[in-house]
């Protein structure tokens, strides 16, 4: 029993600013599957509504709805709008690695998706606060110029054509800070500030929107209703002679709001395919529900993000015990998530 | 009634791939109703004996745990005179992503590390308690006498 973490980039997000009267939802990203518009169930009283999703190279779709209070009641489905995300860095790529020339000095690496012309950029112990739609203020070291990608699946950075002599501008000198500053993140109730902050930028897919420029945006700025961004929060870990990058969380901005993106507990052993590689069967991979033992699992418990049932299942146990079959956590909603194989 | 897909699969893999030490078999007249035998683990008291069982899947499984009772006799803080178990899953612990084999297992975990102080029969966890190596002693002669006899 117990679930892994799933490694896939698909996640759900929770909304972290914006409007106070819309709250309460999630969305559902992925870049590696293809997914059908899916089907969004809410039964619990007055909580979140779950979203979905659907996909398209590197798209990230989901919108947040206003919330009412929602009477007990049999379980009931919505359909749900979408909305997208064009930027995404795959957390686990990112490393810090020394540079050639100068030992001192360590720079990110990293793979990322971009549904749109992009921009990185990489902050070193930048300060958020709360109130400021995601502006990322740095005062030791300011940020390197912007780095501009084309739209392209599988971009890495640093980008292949720049001169190696410019990595380090993206770069740090752990040695010149005290361990803790580079490990731990500084948090008040207004402000945090990360040791690193890796920002990807583009132009909203809204078309009316389109007639702005990145190059017109100042690197870390408060983000503005054309944008798009999503940026990786990390910090850096010191090992005998090297550094290691931990991701603590990712944020979207999608039509002015905020989304914190959150993986879902299984979903990689769904994907699989049975017999695929080593001949296993499907119970071992964990890609059938765990009650039935027949369905594919379809459907995310929230808030714990296990999924490991079918859609009927799911239904069935919401008006039963109500917990999570993995860690016995009270289910809020459902998400429901088709996979287009 | 027409018998869940989920034990059907079930039964299958219990029968294709069985733990280590334990065996389950469906009766012929009740699909639902498993005869097991768990072999006592190796360095515990009942090292030696082979413990029958008998299983049950109530109509509501797999949101209800399985009914399980030990039928050979043996002297255990968690299992009473009955064979009845002290097991959290069995009881509020049980989720649907257990299974038949995850259930046996932990009843053959039970067996090497009896819990004297959650127990079930008083008088054998209080041995246990006051006199750890007495109660073991007790516990290998019963395995002798109850769980060797060839049957």
């Amino acid at each position: 029993m117990g679930a892994s973490s799933s490694r896939s980039s698909t996640v759900v997000a929770q909304r972290r600013h914006g409007p106070e009267d819309q709250s309460g939802f999630t969305v559902v990203n992925s870049n590696q599957q293809g997914y059908q518009p899916a089907t969004v169930y809410n039964n619990g009283p007055g909580r979140g509504r779950v979203q979905y999703t659907q996909q398209q190279p590197g798209g990230f779709y989901g919108q947040p709805q206003p919330q009412q209070p929602q009477p007990q009641q049999a379980t009931e489905k919505k359909k749900t709008k979408t909305i997208r995300n064009d930027v995404n860095l795959k957390k686990h790529t990112l490393k810090m690695v020394q540079d050639e020339s100068d030992p001192s000095v360590y720079y990110p690496t990293f793979k990322f998706d971009c549904g749109a012309p992009c921009s990185v950029s990489v902050f070193f112990l930048a300060t958020e606060s709360s109130s400021e739609k995601l502006r990322l203020r740095t005062s030791v070291q300011s940020p390197g110029k912007r780095v501009f990608y084309e739209k392209q699946l599988g971009c890495t950075f640093p980008p292949e054509n720049m001169d190696k002599s410019e990595y380090k501008s993206y770069g740090i000198v752990p040695a010149a800070y005290v361990e803790e500053q580079l490990s731990t993140v500084e948090a008040n109730d207004s402000e945090q500030k990360w040791p690193i902050c890796i920002r990807l930028e583009c132009v909203s897919a809204d078309q009316a929107l389109q007639d702005h420029s990145l190059s017109d945006l100042p690197v870390g700025s408060p983000m503005l209703d054309w944008v798009q961004s999503q940026t990786t929060y990390a910090v850096l870990e010191k090992h005998e002679s090297s550094y290691s990058v931990k991701v603590h969380k990712q944020k979207i901005w999608v039509q002015n709001m905020a989304y914190e993106l959150q993986e879902i507990y299984g979903l990689e052993n769904a994907n699989a395919r049975e017999g695929a590689v080593t001949g296993t069967p499907a119970d071992d991979l964990g890609r059938e529900c765990v009650i039935c033992m027949s369905e594919p699992r379809d459907t995310t418990l929230l808030p714990c993000r296990h999924m490991c049932l079918c859609h009927d299942c799911a239904q069935m146990l919401r008006q039963q015990t109500n917990k999570c079959p993995i860690c016995r956590t009270q289910v809020k909603s459902l998400l429901e998530i088709t996979l287009k194989n | 009634m027409a018998l869940p897909k989920r034990i059907i699969k079930e039964t299958q893999r219990l029968l294709a791939e069985p733990a280590p030490g334990i065996s389950a078999s469906p009766s012929e007249e009740n699909a639902r109703y498993f005869n097991v035998m768990i072999i006592g683990p190796t360095t515990s008291p009942y090292e030696g004996g082979v413990y029958k069982l008998e299983l049950y899947l109530p109509e509501d499984y797999p949101m209800a745990a399985p009914k399980v009772r030990f039928l050979t006799k043996i002297y255990h803080p968690n299992i009473d005179k009955l064979g009845r178990i002290c097991l959290d899953i069995l009881k509020d612990k049980w989720s649907p992503a257990l299974q038949i084999r995850t259930v046996l297992l932990s009843i053959q975990a039970l067996l090497s590390s009896p819990n004297p102080d959650d127990p079930l029969d008083e008088n054998v966890a209080r041995q246990w308690r006051e006199d750890e190596n007495a109660a073991i002693g007790i516990a290998k002669d019963w395995t002798r006498i109850y769980a060797m006899q060839d049957n």
